[in-house]
């Protein structure tokens, strides 16, 4: 088969000039192929400075909440994962990678797997720093840690569940936290994203009850790959509610984490999710923010003695604080009572269910108030307890011994990244090839125990990879790497070792001890609250009929009745077999909502619901009525009968009290 | 109900023990100055207590029995001093000059109350370590037993027979009950308080055991801490008898406020 060059040759002189002028356009294209290569490495090498959170404006956080049993933000984190769920976690990271897709060749690596235990190490560490920044800033035991352990049984694959009881306090936002490196080395220089050294890729979830933001089902902002699956993860939650209600039993569903859920299985993709990019000036838009992956580049300065002066934390500075800012800007955003009035609620079912019931009528008897009173101390009791748990694994994470020696770990990483760096500018290669090269030899060393030869035979996969890259290397380099990584490994990665396997230990004991010393603590508590309760004077009901003119079939009233339908305050719940529902917390009159109160609607095929708040009338709403609707700004509208007919004022709406 | 029966005993104990011409319910202020500081504090905050939320119908309802009896202003038989409210004797035989007395005791509490409160401040300024041993949930509790002997005798007094009496009443008992609630909750915050301070520090002390036995060395920064926090402890001592003279006079100005403002 002729190649193309001898068929140019064989047209004369004027095919080689063009033969030149192709050669040399090839040239071009491929130095510039190169170039948009090495950039995209630069980029892996280097990361970017800030987060796009830095620009946000500090701001005070205000709450206006009447209860003082509810935390202001959960941390949620993978901590610890248990040795059964170990071979389908490792599985599951090479599967469904962030930022590619790994070969299937490459998914059964013993580097993949030193990867993902690298993820649980370190995002054990640097979600400190996020628990740290919000404790500073909020007010005191209002911020809580949810440590996970990662667990995997036939039926529900990969999943997690708290180790501690922190998700049974109400919060009014749950930030789900880890970061994140790509699980192929091999596959570094197409610029994925990395935490090592000075590089961070953090990955979370900001969420919360479904009444915060009823059009996203209480999903307010996630890291772009894991939408999909926290959009599924919400609405999944809002039916279990919803279908628990109609049980008239506990709201049990315990939701994993996002980041497990998403390694789990791949979300049913849906359609038209009301999305919005980050930004303060769609902050009103009902839409979930997507995060972008964003690989920070911490400064260099705060890393090179890292392990002796940590007062200034590097990950803080790059990106923590900025983060903090948007969830304390989403706090001052959003109505604190009404975004825990369920989990309050359903927190108040577990010890006192009549209490829980009145408290869904919101009784303004002094009856309800004072044994609500004396309940949310109780729940604010265990708030207390669960903080100072919080403030224990902190100390033991961040301040002991793990924390120490993984500053030691990453001011290694970050020296060996810049001695790579530094010896690749020397040796005339690309910054990005050092670096990356570099990373996949320490997670193949750690991976396998036999430092040196794997380092430089990974070192050597990276390069043989491309011969672009083999072209610019040279031995001096790839002997400097080895030697380089020999020393950091033999220096950091049995400390390391010994640390993580304490750390797991520690937080395993934990569960353990904080279990006991929480189940002690409740009965104590409970005993006590049995011993001064007060018996209510009003009756209220749980399971009378509510209705709605759209559904063919009857609902359940919590609250007051009347002859065995919904009557004055309380709140209903109404679903059926095409998944339609409807929930509404307000005043009813004939088992119908009639009076004020908010609404939201969901219907099987449509993405997200729709929530009313205002006056209705039999059932519809009926007078000055707020809309929320995925993807746009909350309006005031005026409805007859459930005809909108046009804008409404809003000094008329007349607003549900929570 | 044993609790309400220890509380009155205690009163009527109290009553009899401190037979004082000045504790009259004329109420001027010179007439409790020859009290100890704590007595003048815990005289002070009853009658905020007793007459805390009062609405000024209650007052007016009760005003003709106060002028069916002007002697209740005059030193003598008549005048009862505040732990006298809750004696069987003022209950059952003269109900008429206790209302009378309540009426005033009402009337002067409303007209002096920035007084009052400025003259309990000043008591507390002058006397933390006095006042930081007040039990105000007992106080309270005598409010509480007070409140109810006007209450009952309201009932059985002709004032009830005037129009929107019997709503007047009930506010007066409503805020009773609020008070009650009020005092309870206070208790119970403090036995639960008690209970989650001893859960934290078992916890911290239980993990520190365990977390010691993976340590190779003693923690220096740990130690450190700990003698930081113990000097931070002895110096607040110092300061917290002021810091719980204060906490108890804002409890009680708390539960004032909560009274005054409680909606019906």
């Amino acid at each position: 088969m002729p190649t193309s060059c001898s068929l140019w040759n064989s047209k004369g002189d004027r095919g080689q000039v063009q033969v030149k002028i192709i050669f040399r356009v090839t040239t071009l294209v491929l130095l510039f192929s190169i170039t948009m290569l090495l950039n995209g490495c630069a980029g892996t090498a280097r990361g970017s400075k800030s987060s796009v959170y830095q620009d946000y404006q500090p701001v005070e956080v205000v709450d206006y909440s009447l209860s003082k049993a509810d935390a202001l933000v959960v941390i949620r984190y993978p901590a610890i994962i248990h040795a059964d769920a170990e071979a389908s976690y490792f599985h599951a990271f090479s599967l469904h990678a962030i930022g590619g897709e790994v070969p299937p060749a490459n998914r059964t690596k013993k580097v993949t797997t030193r990867i993902a235990q690298s993820i649980l190490a370190k995002s054990n560490y640097y979600v400190m720093s996020l628990y740290r920044e919000l404790q500073k800033e909020l007010p005191e035991k209002t911020v809580l840690l949810s440590p996970h352990i990662i667990l995997w049984d036939r039926e529900r694959g990969l999943y997690s569940r708290p180790i501690l009881a922190t998700e049974q306090i109400p919060s009014v936002v749950t930030v789900d936290f880890n970061v994140y490196s790509y699980p192929d080395t091999t596959e570094l220089m197409d610029s994925p994203p990395v935490t090592f050294g000075d590089l961070v890729t953090p990955i979370f979830v900001v969420q919360g009850d479904r009444w915060i933001q009823p059009p996203t089902n209480g999903l307010l902002l996630a890291s772009a790959p894991l939408l999909q699956t926290a959009w599924g993860l919400s609405e999944q939650q809002a039916e279990r509610a919803i279908e628990r209600r109609l049980e008239g039993g506990l709201v049990d569903y315990q939701r994993p984490l996002d980041f497990v859920q998403f390694l789990n299985r791949r979300a049913v993709p849906r359609k038209n999710l009301p999305l919005k990019n980050v930004g303060e000036s769609r902050l009103e838009v009902q839409s979930v923010e997507q995060y972008p992956v964003e690989k920070i580049k911490m400064d260099g300065l705060l890393l090179e003695n890292l392990s002796e002066d940590f007062s200034t934390d590097p990950f803080a500075e790059s990106f923590v604080k900025g983060a903090a800012e948007r969830v304390k800007h989403t706090l001052n955003e959003v109505n604190h009572d009404k975004a825990t009035f369920f989990a309050r609620q359903n927190a108040l079912a577990r010890f006192d269910p009549e209490l829980a019931i009145a408290f869904l009528a919101r009784s303004g008897g002094e009856d309800v108030r004072s044994r609500l009173q004396l309940a949310e101390a109780l729940i604010e009791a265990e708030r207390k307890f669960i903080a100072a748990q919080s403030v224990s694994i902190y100390d033991g994470t961040y301040l002991g011994d793990y924390g120490g020696k993984m500053r030691q770990m990453i001011e290694g990483e970050y020296a060996l990244l810049e001695n790579r760096r530094s010896a690749a500018r020397k040796a005339n290669v690309t910054t990005a090839v050092a670096a990356l090269a570099l990373i996949g030899s320490i997670y193949a060393a750690t991976a396998s125990g036999a430092i040196g030869g794997i380092a430089i035979q990974s070192f050597s996969g990276i390069l043989v990879l491309g011969s672009l890259w083999a072209m610019s290397s040279t031995l001096e380099t790839r002997a400097e790497s080895a030697q380089m990584s020999e020393h950091f490994l033999a220096l950091i990665a049995p400390a390391l070792e010994r640390q993580i396997s304490v750390q797991m230990e520690w937080l395993q004991s934990k569960e353990r001890i904080s279990a006991m010393g929480f189940a002690e603590f409740r009965n104590k508590t409970l005993t006590l609250y049995q011993a001064r309760v007060r018996s209510l004077q009003t009756r209220y009901d749980d399971n009378c009929t509510f209705r709605h003119p759209a559904f063919n079939v009857s609902g359940r009233w919590f609250g007051s009745c009347r002859e065995g339908l919904a009557q004055d305050r309380g709140y209903g719940v109404i679903m059926d077999n095409a998944g339609n529902s409807v929930e509404y917390l307000g005043t009813a009159a004939n088992g119908l909502p009639s009076g004020t109160g908010g609404m939201i609607a969901r219907y099987g095929r449509e993405t997200g619901a729709f929530y009313f708040e205002g006056a209705f009338e039999k059932g519809l709403p009926n007078g000055i009525v707020q809309v929320e609707e995925p993807g746009t700004r909350p309006r005031i509208r005026e409805f007859r009968a459930g005809k909108d007919v046009g804008s409404g004022a809003a000094e008329q709406l007349s607003r549900l009290t929570f | 109900m044993k609790y309400c029966f220890y509380r009155i005993a205690s009163v009527l104990a109290l009553t009899l023990a401190v037979i004082s011409p000045s504790a009259f319910a004329s109420f001027q202020m010179e007439s409790i100055e020859g009290l100890a500081p704590g007595e003048q504090y815990r005289q002070l905050s009853l009658l905020m207590l007793i007459s805390g939320g009062v609405d000024p119908g209650l007052v007016d309802m009760l005003q003709p029995l106060a002028q069916s009896h002007p002697e209740v202003l005059e030193a003598g038989r008549s005048n009862l001093a505040l732990d006298d409210f809750s004696t069987p004797l003022a209950r059952i035989v003269d109900q008429d000059v206790l209302l009378a007395n309540a009426a005033q005791m009402f009337r002067y509490a409303r007209e002096n109350s920035t007084e009052i409160q400025a003259r309990m401040t000043q008591i507390v300024q002058a006397n933390p370590i006095l006042i930081s041993m007040v039990d105000v949930n007992e106080i309270a509790a005598d409010a509480i037993i007070i409140r109810s002997a006007i209450a009952d005798s309201i009932e059985y007094s002709n004032a009830i027979d005037a129009p929107d009496s019997a709503e007047q009443l009930q506010a007066f008992r409503g805020q009773t009950v609020y008070l009650r609630n009020m005092m309870e909750y206070n208790i119970f915050q403090e036995e639960l308080a008690e209970i989650t301070n001893q859960a934290i520090l078992d916890l911290g002390g239980r993990l520190d055991a365990y977390q010691r036995m993976f340590d190779d060395d003693v923690d220096p920064d740990l130690i450190k801490r700990r003698v930081e926090s113990a000097e931070i402890m002895n110096q607040q001592t110092g300061d917290r008898y002021e810091d719980q003279a204060n906490m108890r006079n804002t409890e009680l100005l708390m539960m004032l406020i909560l009274m005054e403002s409680q909606v019906h």
